[in-house]
């Protein structure tokens, strides 16, 4: 301790040098609105254009499965089979490198490739995140002269390579439609020239096609040869030779009509405030910093809106940051708030502007080398992390408090005048309590370090960033502040004339609590007891919602619904939201874009922007907003829709796979008996209180077109399944015959027909080894029947999926409802079982896991304590704050009306550290009153006396420092109120309790010591 | 309790009713359709090829020998009946005028000796005997002239020591096989003359359908926006073997000239006439194996099962609704979903 304040000058040095580096380590810091819950996951997509669900379950998405459950590592592997695509979502464990991950899937890919039919190509999904969609914008056309197929083709050849060029940048899903060359082929004509399908397609690729021919000498010098085939324009592609017939040629102009159109098939499309656009989402690739990486792309955007045509605008919609900022700024507001709160409280308490000020100073220090720390280690700003400053702000000040306010101590009494000795004194005095203090805090912040998946990813870095914090604060307050207080402080009165009024009123009640004991011994033990029955009546949830300032309407259309119809719903939902002034924009994404993604037309989801919450006066709340909604929408026939937000919904799928708060799973081998029972299920959801948005998915109920050769007839006709089938993937599957050139881009050949209606597609002409031609009804049956939309898989067993939000109720005492209802109404047969799945699955988990815990953490403190004082009575004694904080905790949630969730319960843990300490700065100094030979009843009486400041300082500053997050009604303060409000109330009544009852149980309880005295 | 809620999904299902407001109803685009009783013709539409009708096909053949001294059409040419084609310089001609001056002069001669020896006979000069050879001369001259004059006409129009050829029809020259100069005989053709006044139209029909059609079915045949009325006139009794199809022949009337040989066109059969609610197909939507429409009611819709009794390319023949009613035909989709529920 003397060299630290030998070497002041170094040490001094060294903080300027702290500051400097915490300042940059802060202004550098990642920042993120929170952490990614995203389990390692790697997608498999496959597309299987004409396949319907059950043939890409069976010869897709099975073999995929197969081989990817069997690699290193993998947990659970989900799929849905959908009707042209297969998506497979392998997950591993928790701490697996993703590109480790990525790897191994893609060795294997060989090897289920080898396992599917060819043709189909199982790819990976990009990288990215849950979070991933950062930023959607959209191109808009303002001059009416550009078509939404223009805009794609400028989208997909000018913006995307310019946005997908920045770094992090994973993937662009684009929407509309895709410009391409349609040949609408006319069977009858076809039949009566005699040309098939193969014909057109041989002759389309045969006279379309381009090489390289090297390079050539030649007197007009070095020349690069090559041959240009490319078909250009329409013309061109309308005087290709399909067949010479008699030294003619057959066009394929007089057999098709030709015609530039969009690429056939597409599921999906993007509305923007009631009209169709070119809609796009930017996928971050997983690990990228959000804000970072939307300021970069905002700048990208502005320099592609430069090359774009006239008229055409990009428009932003929507990006993830904004979240991240009015988080952030509500944590850094509260922090500000905090550190005034706090200051002004301690500087009331010490009345001496020098020691205050070297207090107050000791925060901002703190937090900066906690920034240094947090830089260096990789954690990154967010709403948990910085939340957990913020929470801490009192009790980083604790360690200096008792450190300077010692020096300040022995400086007044101080009888030499060598300063260096006396502050090195006063330090070494308090090293030990300080630092155990700060040690017990810690550890008792330990346990969630065991925390798993998404709870784990949120609190472990509350967790980490607090004991940063505390680590950090004790070595300001040994380091740096000796060095500090030499400087600046000088001795004093030690106490004012508030305080010692204050304190003499405290003596009176204490004097009085004495003479009660028992029976506020009693009272207490009630009052706990009461407690506990309170705390059973709290309802539970996870983590209570994020106001994300957006509402995201999902709406569950008829699986057989057509594009068009799906976008009249959309602009209907849009519609009805754009009515309130609140709204800034609404757009929609129907279906999927067309990189993988395992939704249909009859899947749409609504995001509506609302304007922040200071100017909303149609509705005060998004709850109420919503439930406006949900009336609005009531009586709209044959849709169902479902309200959430935009990232909270994302965050529900990565849990469960399913985009709602609770999912319930029907496991079973038949399909058919799976869907009933979900049927049945759902019954019974809508008759618990609280369901809201219960929608069973539509897995079954899709029309299709079943084209079955007649095995009899082929062989009559010498045909094979493989040419009929050859006919139906051309004609109907929209198959790409090759490339239509225009500048530098590529627009693909369709082949198609004129009419897609039945009766057309039963003539359609098949060749026959002959020549002769006959239509595909003389081999065919062509049926329409009714099939699966949607095929979902869990670790290989199919289930059906019945999902439901909650609403006015909590989840907890919901799902237990819910679960002693289906087991007394649905009667499973062998083989089939039921699951629960969504937040409320990590909300048991997590619970689970702290009913281990929090024991854990209550006997690590009582170890402490054994440790500290070596004495089991006196440690029994101290824990007593355990219980005391508990009433308080308790009675905030009940009356404040929030649940028991995992913030608040972490909100318990750290209030039991805290109400420790209380405890320990009381019974340490009873017990060296006591060492110091005085009686029992004024040991207990000066021990409280003398501690009252030091206990009301911790006391006042840890709750001031919360009181501006629980009164914050920013977004993301919401997460943290559970927390700031147990903590308060348990330091309430734990702070209440120790000064007034601990004294008397300590004297009742605790003689023992005075006993030894006695014999010595 | 399932069973009886099974007892009562029919009354469930048909007895509902879906609240739709206007305005949802709009947005939604469900667009209303009033349905009337109807007659209705049904049809066969066939794919066709239009070929020439050969009762005015005509093969133009010189009648003689020789060479073509005058051509006055072309390929290609629009011809009436008598025409000139061309002129042919026939040296069978030359020699047959030649042969015909001859007879001329021997009849001349024989018919003065005729007229002499008839003077000489009456005189009683010279026996009967004498008289009677003289007028067996002269009738053999008369009938040798005669003849060759026959043999003359028999080449046509003759003009000097030429044939002058003429159109048989009206018409055009679809063929030309020769030029100025060219050499003819009867063997060469010369001329291929169409009249494209009638036509025959080739449907090709399935086998299932041609036993609906019957000699003299009316139809149209469908070209671009031309519609030429025709009646069937013939029906194939073999399959065509590449389009394994039945041939059915129409006669059509093209004196408007709309429709030429070789056309790919549409034919369009009229095989008799159905009554009944036509409704557009996406009108009828099934429900749980039953065929349902949806009509409107003032809060929104009533389903309605219907019996359909015929389903065409994008009709519907159904029964079950009255004259008036207003049934949904476009965003049906919605409706049926909310039944389902």
């Amino acid at each position: 301790m003397t060299k630290i304040l030998k070497f002041r000058l170094l040490v001094l040095f060294s903080l300027m040098l702290m500051v400097g580096v915490g300042i940059w380590s802060f202004l550098k810091l990642p920042i993120d609105t929170f952490p990614d819950p995203t389990p390692v996951q790697v997608v498999i997509y496959t597309e299987t254009p004409g396949l319907s669900a059950e043939e890409t379950e069976v010869l897709v998405t099975k073999p995929i499965e197969s081989v990817m459950s069997g690699l290193e590592g993998v947990e659970l592997v989900r799929s849905v089979s959908l009707p042209g695509l297969s998506y497979v979502t392998v997950f591993f464990k928790e701490g697996t490198d993703v590109y480790f991950a990525r790897n191994l899937v893609s060795q294997k890919l060989q090897e289920a490739q080898a396992q599917i039919p060819p043709g189909y190509i199982p790819r990976m999904g990009p990288n990215t995140s849950g979070l991933g969609n950062v930023l959607f914008y959209a191109l808009v056309d303002e001059s009416g002269n550009h078509s939404l197929e223009d805009l794609k083709t400028l989208q997909m050849w000018k913006v995307k390579p310019l946005i997908k060029s920045v770094d992090g940048v994973e993937e662009i899903s684009q929407w509309g439609p895709e410009r391409a060359y349609l040949i609408k082929l006319d069977p009858t004509a076809m039949s009566l020239y005699g040309i098939t399908f193969q014909d057109v397609i041989k002759s389309l690729e045969e006279y379309n096609q381009i090489a390289g021919g090297g390079f050539l000498m030649s007197p007009q010098g070095d020349l690069v040869v090559r041959g240009l085939g490319r078909i250009k324009s329409l013309e061109e592609l309308k005087n290709v030779p399909i067949k010479k017939a008699e030294g003619v040629s057959v066009l394929l102009g007089q057999i098709a009509q030709i015609e530039p159109g969009e690429l056939p098939n597409r599921r999906g499309a993007f509305t923007l405030n009631r009209k169709e656009v070119q809609g796009n989402i930017v996928l971050k690739r997983i690990n990228t910093n959000t804000m970072e990486l939307v300021s970069v792309l905002k700048e990208k955007i502005k320099e592609a809106q430069k090359i774009l045509p006239e008229g055409v605008k990009i428009e932003i919609l929507y990006d993830q940051s904004y979240l991240t900022e009015r988080a952030l700024s509500t944590v850094e507001r509260a922090l500000l708030e905090g550190i005034v709160l706090v200051s002004i409280a301690i500087m009331l308490y010490l009345w001496n502007i020098r020691t205050a000020l070297l207090v107050v100073l000791s925060i901002p220090f703190t937090m900066l080398l906690t920034f240094i720390l947090m830089k260096q280690t990789g954690l990154s700003g967010n709403l948990m992390s910085l939340g957990g400053l913020a929470i801490g702000i009192g009790l980083f000040a604790d360690a200096t408090v008792v450190v300077v306010e010692n020096i300040y101590k022995h400086l007044s009494e101080a009888k030499t005048h060598n300063k260096l000795s006396v502050i090195a004194d006063a330090v070494s005095e308090v090293i030990k309590p300080v630092s155990f203090a700060i040690a017990v805090i810690i550890v008792v912040f330990l346990p969630i370090f065991t925390f798993e998946s998404v709870e784990g990813k949120y609190y472990k870095p509350l967790a980490l960033t607090i004991i940063f914090a505390l680590l950090s604060s004790l070595v300001v307050a040994l380091f740096f502040m000796p060095m500090l207080s030499y400087y600046f402080l000088k001795g004093g009165k030690e106490e004012t004339y508030i305080f010692a009024k204050l304190r003499e009123k405290y003596l009176a009640l204490l004097e009085k609590a004495l003479k009660i004991r028992p029976i506020l011994i009693v009272l207490a033990v009630v009052s706990f007891v009461f407690s506990l029955f309170l705390l059973s009546r709290v309802g539970t949830e996870f983590a209570p919602e994020l106001e994300e300032g957006a509402v995201l309407v999902k709406s569950f259309l008829d699986p057989n619904v057509s594009l068009e119809e799906a976008k009249r719903v959309a602009k209907l939902v849009e519609e009805t939201a754009l009515q309130y002034p609140e709204v800034v924009r609404t757009f929609s994404n129907i279906g999927r874009a067309e990189v993988g993604e395992p939704e249909d037309v009859s899947y749409i989801e609504t995001f509506v922007i609302l304007k922040p919450a200071s100017e909303w006066k149609t509705f005060k709340s998004r709850e109420e907003f919503v439930n406006i909604l949900r009336e609005k929408l009531k009586d709209v026939p044959g849709v169902e829709f479902s309200f959430t937000q935009p990232i909270q919904m994302r965050i529900d799928e990565l849990i469960s796979g399913v985009k709602a708060t609770v999912a319930i799973k029907i496991f079973g081998d038949d399909l058919q008996k799976i869907n009933e029972l979900a049927q049945q299920v759902e019954e019974i959801v809508k008759s618990v209180k609280g369901a809201v948005d219960v929608e069973t998915e539509a897995q079954s109920g899709k029309a299709q077109l079943r084209i079955i050769p007649k095995m009899e007839e082929l062989k009559r006709y010498d045909l094979t399944t493989a040419e009929l089938m050859e006919l139906v993937a051309y004609a109907l599957g929209g198959k790409e015959v090759g490339y239509l050139q225009k500048d530098q881009i590529l627009f693909p050949i369709v082949v198609s027909l004129r009419d897609k209606d039945l009766e057309t597609l039963k003539n359609l002409p098949l060749l026959l080894k002959d020549g002769s031609l006959i239509s595909l009804s003389q081999v065919a049956d062509l049926e329409v029947a009714e099939g699966f939309q949607k095929v979902r898989r869990e670790n290989g067993i199919r289930f059906a999926l019945v999902q439901c939000d909650v609403s006015g109720r909590d989840l907890g005492s919901f799902v237990k409802e819910l679960k002693e209802k289906l087991s007394e109404e649905v009667k499973l047969p062998p083989g089939y079982f039921i699951t629960f799945g969504g937040q409320f699955e990590n909300q048991e988990r997590a619970m689970k896991r702290l009913a281990v815990v929090v024991p854990i953490a209550i006997a690590l403190i009582f170890l402490l304590l054994y440790i500290n004082y070596n004495s089991v009575r006196d440690a029994l004694i101290v824990m007593l704050n355990v219980p005391f904080a508990t009433i308080g905790g308790v009675f905030a949630l009940y009356f404040s009306g929030y649940n028991l969730s995992v913030p608040s319960a972490i909100g318990f843990i750290a209030v039991f550290g805290i109400a420790t300490l209380n405890g320990v700065v009381l019974v340490s100094y009873i017990k060296s009153l006591l060492e110091d030979g005085l009686p029992i009843r004024t040991a207990v009486v000066q021990g409280a006396s003398r501690r009252l400041r030091p206990i009301l300082i911790t006391a006042t500053a840890t709750s001031l420092g919360l009181v501006p997050m629980l009164l914050s009604k920013g977004i993301g303060s919401e997460v943290q109120k559970p927390l700031a409000l147990v903590v308060i109330g348990g330091i309430f009544t734990s702070t209440l309790l120790t000064l007034l009852i601990l004294p008397s149980v300590y004297e009742k309880f605790g003689v023992k010591m005075g006993k030894n005295e006695d014999r010595r | 309790m399932r069973i009886i809620l099974l007892l009562f999904l029919p009354f469930l299902v048909f007895s509902q009713s879906i609240k739709v407001d206007e305005k949802t109803q709009q947005k939604l685009g469900i667009k209303l359709y009033t349905v009337k009783q109807e007659e209705v013709k049904e049809k066969l539409t066939l794919p066709a090829t239009v070929s020439e009708y050969a009762g005015l096909v005509a093969e133009v053949y010189s009648p003689v020998s020789g060479v073509i001294k005058k051509l006055y059409v072309k390929e290609g040419d629009r011809v009436k009946k008598g025409s000139p084609l061309a002129l042919i310089y026939s040296p069978q001609v030359a020699d047959l005028l030649t042969q015909i001056r001859n007879a001329e002069v021997r009849l001349k001669t024989a018919e003065e000796t005729l007229k002499r020896e008839e003077m000489l006979y009456k005189e009683e000069v010279i026996p009967y005997a004498r008289y009677f050879s003289a007028k067996v001369e002269y009738e053999k001259a008369k009938g040798e002239y005669r003849a060759l004059l026959l043999s003359l006409r028999s080449f046509g129009e003759v003009v000097g020591d030429s044939v002058l050829i003429r159109s048989p029809i009206n018409g055009y020259v679809v063929e030309q096989k020769v030029f100025l100069g060219s050499g003819v005989d009867v063997s060469k053709e010369m001329f291929k003359i169409h009249g494209h006044e009638k036509l025959w139209v080739y449907a090709y029909a399935l086998p299932e359908d041609a036993t609906k059609v019957k000699k003299g079915t009316k139809g149209y045949v469908l070209w671009q926006n031309v519609r030429v009325p025709g009646y069937v006139d013939y029906i194939s009794h073999e399959v065509d073997k590449n389009t394994k199809r039945v041939p059915i022949r129409l006669l059509v009337d093209n004196r408007q000239d709309l429709l030429r040989p070789g056309l790919m066109a549409t034919v369009e059969l009229e095989l008799g006439k159905v009554s009944g609610f036509w409704l557009p197909a996406e009108a009828v939507s099934n429900v749980k194996g039953k065929d349902v429409v949806f009509v409107k009611t003032p809060e929104g819709f009533s389903v309605v099962e219907v019996k359909v009794l015929r389903r065409e390319k994008d009709k519907v023949l159904v029964e079950g609704l009255k004259t008036g009613e207003q049934v949904a035909v476009s965003g049906v989709i919605f409706l049926k979903a909310q039944v389902e529920k």
